[in-house]
């Protein structure tokens, strides 16, 4: 990929850091929220434009590698929230300070348990 | 045969069930050791049964199941990413007015900055041996 190109993920970058960044010292989770979402939209826009021009070439090897990681990077962030979750849930019976990071594992634990269900169900039926 | 392959359904089913129950027993007696035990223990027995069931010819792992399994965990990967991002972004903010939710926006934090460097240490080693 081109200098220009890189340049390109830099000011996406810049504008969403700025606009988190402004959103939080107004104290506002819209704007926060907003934010994150507009920065979403864009970058994938420049990625199918970038994928468009050739810039970005995507081949099966590349598909492969993406979901090889992609599945070892789930049984790791499984593991981990998992263990997250029975850490924090313990230590806040003894320190209140963890009670918030202990219920926000538990919801990632059941996010995480749950999508896999309906993606599979989805593959399977469409594959 | 229909009852055998039912009788292996029904574990896979009882080993997440009974760790569930195990890990709830333990967290709520608030006993560390314990629930870092059950869920050693789980990862174990579920190790076991796996290779129980490929010995028995149960599961056949072919290229259109693991495509699956990969597939499905593109998506869940990327659901949970951006689950975590609103997370940070929302509790960055919520916590200033609220601290008690402090230690929820480190957590999600930390999270984050693993899946990151997860991602892109991964891919950085399976294109070197790809």
């Amino acid at each position: 990929m081109k200098a220009k190109h890189w340049f390109g993920w830099g000011v996406i970058f810049a504008v969403v850091l700025g606009l988190f960044i402004v959103a939080s010292n107004r104290g506002s989770v819209l704007l926060g929220v907003a934010a994150l979402f507009l920065g979403a939209v864009i970058a994938t826009a420049y990625e199918r434009y970038l994928e468009r021009i050739g810039e970005m070439m995507i081949d099966e090897r590349i598909e492969r590698i993406e979901e090889k990681s992609h599945a070892l990077t789930m049984r790791v962030l499984g593991f981990t929230i998992a263990l997250t979750f029975v850490s924090t849930s313990i230590i806040s019976q003894g320190d209140p300070f963890w009670k918030s990071a202990s219920i926000v594992s538990g919801l990632f634990m059941f996010v995480y348990a749950l999508v896999p269900l309906f993606a599979k169900a989805h593959y399977e039926e469409v594959m | 045969m229909v009852m055998s392959v039912e009788r292996w359904r029904l574990i896979g089913y009882v080993i997440p069930a009974t760790t569930a129950s195990m890990l709830a027993v333990a967290l709520w007696m608030g006993n560390a050791p314990l629930a870092f035990g059950v869920l050693a223990g789980a990862v174990g027995v579920t190790f076991l049964y796996s290779e129980w069931v490929k010995k028995r010819g149960e599961v056949l792992s072919d290229e259109r199941t693991l495509r699956i399994d990969e597939m499905s965990s593109r998506r869940t990967l990327q659901v949970v990413v951006l689950v975590l991002a609103f997370s940070v972004v929302g509790l960055a903010i919520l916590s200033q007015s609220y601290p008690g939710l402090k230690s929820a926006y480190y957590l999600s934090l930390a999270l984050m900055v693993l899946v990151s460097l997860l991602k892109v240490g991964l891919r950085h080693y399976y294109s070197r041996v790809m």
